[in-house]
């Protein structure tokens, strides 16, 4: 099985920080990995890195056997990687449904050409991407919201639209930043089931961050723990709970034994 | 009364060609938060250059729809190739640099039009007379007040660009994207859309309706020479910032009211200070609303 994501030696550093250092991690098709780890562990300067908002300092990655590291980050997302954010980033002065219909982009060129012009190329195109937009809405549940202004939605549906409009942009690999920060139980519960589908449905391979650890050992049959930046341990749930240097990262070293 | 409405309508077909230019303003200041000092001379440079077109091909000759409709495109194509290749050579290279560096790049760029313009082998210094593209009509009367031809081709084709810029810009992926790049870029970028590219394509359509506005300038005062952009430019720019910097609507809202503003003291004030009024609005709103008529308050992101 070859992998879908190949993170090789990546570092990260801004001035003398080192945000990530030394990281391994590879993601094979169809996989749905939580990635975990306190506070600072660098966990979304990974999503930046394999994204491309920043370029990485050391080491490669790999993206369906190319090479990303250091590409724009919209020519990434071209290439099939789509993410949300931990704080929300939709496009709050555009509908529901415009976020969405945002996200079909595939030739800029043509886009660019057929508006100057305005040709009925340019009208079918975007009838088909209308169309379907208010599918993938419905998908998510957000059928209704779609001509609402996006800053208007409840906060869950805010974070669902956000998801809509990654796959809006036809990933391969779906990137959740936390993507259940500031739910309810109710609301965490349905999501957990809506990510489960969606990757069933869309052939996603998932790469999740995630604080609430009841949902990620539920979901993931996978999870790395990142702390100060590197990787300090990798298997499934039960392996991560016993797991001595995680059980330390998180509650802190062990006093010595008196 | 009549001379007041006289001054009301000099106003809108002034406000037209203000609110033209404003909008290549705020534009570009929506993508790049870039307050582009040249736009005033790409202006310029759409009304000299129509001179040597019309020049050229004989259209300033003898007044003629088609010579008036080739001009404008002439002009708007040209002068959204200036602004292309403005922001490649100027700005692209600094994309990353502070924003300080990139406003002066464009007064840098603004002196560069303007003083290369005034060399002999260039414009020249002296003022150059603008074709009449159209017969100067009286198109109707009412007691002392008469409306000519020309009033009302500027302000229709002024409004047609803008009716067509709001087409542009609601309903084409294009427009699309130009809002979310002026959201929020980096989010753009992540979803797929090449800001690069938006921000080039923001350029050169708001320099395609500076062009516009230039010609619309020379049909109502005709005589023009490299100096000739400074002037309207920085009043269209107090018309961006009057109603919003970033904001459409106000850019179009600005512009009307800096033309009635203009019109309105030349003739009940003193004529001395038709160009000061922009500035004490600018002083005033800077103080009482600095975010503009239409304008967001903008929220630092952290």
């Amino acid at each position: 099985m070859s992998a879908l994501l190949e993170i090789q030696g990546v570092g990260m550093e801004f001035g003398g920080l080192k945000a990530v250092e030394g990281l391994d991690l590879e993601v094979a098709e169809g996989e749905l990995v939580g990635l975990i780890g306190p506070n600072g562990a660098g966990k979304t300067t990974v999503f930046n890195v394999i994204t491309g908002v920043y370029r990485p300092t050391r080491g490669r990655i790999c993206f369906a056997g190319e090479r990303i590291d250091g590409m724009a980050p919209h020519l990434i997302s071209r290439r099939g990687i789509a993410r949300t954010f931990q704080n929300i980033r939709l496009f709050k002065n555009l509908s529901a449904l415009d976020n969405v219909v945002l996200g079909f982009n595939r030739s800029a060129r043509q886009d660019v050409l057929g508006s100057m012009l305005l040709t009925a190329k340019h009208w079918r195109r975007q009838a088909g991407i209308l169309k379907r937009s208010h599918e993938l809405l419905d998908k998510l549940g957000l059928g209704l919201a779609e001509g609402r202004s996006s800053m208007e939605l409840p906060y869950g549906e805010q974070r669902k639209l956000e998801i809509a409009r990654a796959l809006a942009t036809q990933p391969r690999l779906l990137l959740l930043d936390e993507p259940a920060a500031g739910m309810n139980l109710a609301e965490k519960r349905e999501l957990t089931g809506l990510i489960e589908r969606l990757r069933r449905e869309f052939n996603l391979t998932i790469l999740v961050i995630e604080h609430d650890m009841k949902m990620v050992m539920s979901i993931c049959p996978r999870i790395v723990v990142l702390d100060h930046g590197q990787k300090i341990a990798g298997g499934t749930p039960d392996e991560i709970q016993r797991h001595e240097q995680v059980i330390e990262a998180y509650l802190g070293e062990k006093a010595p034994s008196a | 009364m009549e001379s007041f409405l006289q001054q009301i309508l000099q106003g809108l077909k002034l406000g037209g060609i203000y609110a033209l230019i404003a909008l290549g303003y705020t534009m570009v200041y929506g993508v790049l938060r870039l307050i582009n000092f040249a736009h005033g001379d790409v202006f310029m440079l759409g009304a000299m250059l129509s001179i040597y077109f019309a020049r050229w091909t004989g259209f300033g000759n003898q007044p003629s729809w088609l010579g008036l409709g080739a001009t404008l495109l002439f002009a708007m194509a040209v002068c959204g190739a200036i602004g292309g290749v403005i922001e490649r050579v100027a700005y692209r290279p600094l994309r990353n640099a502070p924003r300080l560096s990139l406003l002066i790049a464009a007064i840098g760029v603004s002196l560069l039009i303007e003083n290369v313009g005034q060399l002999r082998q260039v414009f020249g210094p002296t003022p150059q007379p603008f074709p009449a593209l159209i017969q100067t009509k009286t198109v109707a009367q009412w007691g002392s007040l008469t409306v000519s031809n020309v009033e009302i081709l500027v302000l229709l084709v002024a409004l047609g660009l803008m009716a067509g810029l709001h087409v542009f810009v609601h309903h084409t992926r294009f427009g699309l994207a130009m809002r979310a790049v002026a959201h929020d870029h980096q989010t753009a970028g992540l979803m797929g859309i090449p800001a690069g590219k938006v921000i080039f394509g923001t350029f050169v359509l708001g320099s395609a309706l500076a062009g516009a506005a230039g010609v619309l300038w020379g049909l109502s005062y005709p005589v023009i020479n490299p100096m000739t952009g400074f002037v309207p430019g920085i009043k269209a720019f107090v018309a961006a910032v009057l109603g919003g910097v970033g904001s459409i609507p106000g850019a179009l809202l600005g512009g009307f009211l800096i033309g009635e503003a203009e019109s309105l003291t030349a003739f009940y004030l003193s004529s001395t200070y038709k160009d000061a009024i922009a500035f004490v609005i600018l002083i005033l709103v800077l103080l009482a609303r600095p975010t503009g008529l239409l304008g967001r308050k903008e929220v630092e992101k952290v």
